[in-house]
């Protein structure tokens, strides 16, 4: 496995052996100069007290930013994050691929204008987080937008929808969904048109029905789907700032780790200590082995299911 | 037997029924929940201010084109977009020609621990946030608040790698071989023979890739601090901020920001989800 197998280019003109190392070579240093070293480090910077301002020296504080994060009496407000970044995630990746399973097997039917409607389905995913936020905060605005004029034609209360706190949170659940959804529906339609077509002749033959033949074909053969799907939405929904960037700015406890984690380094709110890149590394560190535990129990029950098989 | 001959045909009548009408419900919520509200933003981009405020959600009748304009006009909104459209190429051309070419001798592996070095490259996509001590590189290096180190730090391989190394699978080996016997060398047989073969998965990477790009809120205000380098995104923030419930004009910038990616989109649909498709289940 460790071995190179012989590349047959080797004998050509030019450099030989070293050729294949070369044309890896570009990719490999940027990325481990820009992305993978800076990761790493990040979990050094949680063990130091560094601040963006550099005035003081910098030292070692040990686990010291972590045992603040979990200080008792300050607690709240992380806890808030922590739980928001759970619920979030399961919300999403529940929601996201159960929608996602049913529009492709929808539009895996012959039927005129599937193409459209899958394009149309994609699209937020091509329009990005920011255009799609501002979509829908012009159809939830709360002054004349239309959902509120249909809230109110059926007898409710005129909503504040994104400034109000015990909605904010589920639309921005919502947007997220409405945006990522197109892409999960394409990885399943993949997975739908790689089934073989003879097995659902055989079970029509043995009288199975469409629910049936659901359950007992289509669900088991996109378990390599599902895990991609799956995998992709956890790390995704995890890693999720701009939604809540663009609706409500964090604001009625709709912050989550990454939005916590980015307000404490990179934005100085008087009196909350902006600019403390050393806790805000613990807290990207925490959230590290946050998506890294669930992602890798994700793998392994989505994996023994493929395996079982 | 007969009867069994019938029964199946009530069932299959039954089935067509349920399909129509499930195909049909699909269609009607798609169009309300994807259609309406993207119809409905550049409806409003066609308003008055005054028409949005006495019907918003009324056909235009004003066809007030004049807000395409004020978008552009008594602010940086052109250099804005342009900033963007640089950045777009720029780390495009860095990042797909490095893992282009990184991603065919990964799949082929004809460097030793191949393996190890894929799953290097995968594992930037969930490893910490680099972002803060990407911003003490980059100072270091000197290049903070400059586009040239935005751009090395927008060099990420991730996702497309996991495209690109699936893809090339699909490509046999013994076309290798044939290429290299009859003298052909890494790079011309690369550029002449692979990269071409590879449009739908570079079209789908270019995308997906553009995307985040042209959406970066978190880098461009971390690490290009000044004014004039503002991409066109945080041109659309300061229009949020500017006209906060003034909904034609910010809708009409809302929509010009969009327009690029959706012309893309358009030209590209069919290599783009054929490319994620292809790539993303055999990686």
């Amino acid at each position: 496995m460790a071995k190179a197998i012989i590349n047959p280019f080797r004998f050509g003109k030019g450099i030989g052996w070293m050729s294949p190392y070369l044309v890896l070579a570009p990719a490999l240093i940027l990325f481990l100069a820009f992305q993978f070293f800076p990761s790493f480090a990040t979990v050094g910077f949680s063990f130091t007290d560094i601040t963006r301002t550099g005035y003081r020296e910098v030292s070692f504080v040990g686990l010291g930013n972590y045992a603040e994060f979990f200080r008792p009496a300050q607690f709240a407000e992380k806890w808030v994050a922590i739980r928001n970044s759970i619920v979030f995630a399961v919300a999403v990746v529940l929601i996201q691929n159960a929608l996602a399973l049913l529009f492709a097997v929808i539009l895996n039917r012959a039927w005129k204008g599937r193409a459209i409607f899958r394009g149309v389905l994609f699209l937020p995913v091509i329009l990005g987080i920011t255009v799609n936020a501002l979509v829908w905060r012009l159809m939830f605005n709360p002054f004349g937008g239309i959902i509120n004029n249909i809230v109110m034609s059926l007898g409710g209360e005129s909503q504040l929808f994104f400034a109000d706190p015990d909605l904010a949170f589920s639309l921005i659940i919502f947007v997220q969904v409405w945006s990522y959804v197109g892409y999960s529906t394409v990885i399943f339609l993949s997975g739908l048109q790689a089934i073989p077509a003879p097995l659902y002749e055989a079970a029509r033959v043995d009288g199975a029905g469409g629910l049936r033949q659901f359950w007992s074909i289509t669900f088991p053969m996109l378990a390599q789907a599902t895990t991609v799907n799956v995998l992709l939405a956890i790390i995704g929904a995890l890693r999720t700032f701009d939604t809540i960037y663009v609706t409500t700015n964090g604001q009625f406890e709709t912050y989550n780790m990454a939005f916590y984690m980015f307000r404490l380094a990179f934005r100085s709110v008087t009196g909350s200590g902006g600019g403390r890149l050393g806790f805000a590394s613990a807290v990207a560190t925490l959230l590290f082995l946050m998506i890294f535990v669930v992602a890798l129990v994700a793998q392994h029950l989505l994996r023994k299911r493929e395996v079982d098989l | 037997m007969s009867t069994q001959v019938q029964m199946a045909g009530t069932n299959f009548r039954r089935e067509r029924i349920a399909s129509i009408i499930t195909v049909g419900l699909f269609a009607m919520v798609i169009t309300l929940l994807y259609g309406y509200p993207i119809l409905n933003l550049i409806n409003v981009s066609l308003k008055t201010s005054a028409e949005f405020i006495q019907n918003p959600n009324g056909p235009t009748t004003s066809f007030h084109f004049a807000n395409y304009v004020e978008v552009f006009v008594g602010n940086d909104f052109v250099r804005n977009f342009f900033n963007s459209i640089y950045y777009l190429i720029a780390a495009n051309a860095l990042t797909l020609s490095t893992t282009a070419l990184a991603a065919f001798v990964i799949s082929r592996r004809y460097v030793r621990w191949a393996n190890l070095f894929y799953l290097l490259f995968l594992a930037g996509i969930f490893l910490p946030d680099p972002l803060i001590p990407q911003f003490y590189l980059i100072n270091a290096l000197g290049l903070y608040n400059n586009p040239i180190g935005y751009i090395l730090l927008k060099t990420n391989p991730g996702i497309i790698m996991l495209l690109m190394v699936g893809y090339y699978r699909t490509i046999p080996r013994e076309f290798d071989e044939a290429a290299a016997i009859d003298g052909c060398g890494t790079m011309r047989y690369l550029f002449t023979f692979v990269f071409p073969m590879s449009v739908p998965v570079l079209a789908s990477a270019v995308i997906l890739f553009s995307v985040g790009i042209w959406n970066d809120i978190i880098g461009t205000t971390v690490f290009l601090t000044s004014p004039r380098y503002y991409p066109v995104i945080r041109a659309l923030f300061a229009f949020v901020g500017q006209y906060g419930t003034d909904w034609p004009p910010l809708a009409a910038a809302v929509f010009i920001v969009a327009l690029p990616l959706i012309i893309i989109f358009l030209f590209f649909q069919r290599y783009i989800i054929s490319g994620i498709t292809s790539g993303g289940m055999k990686g």
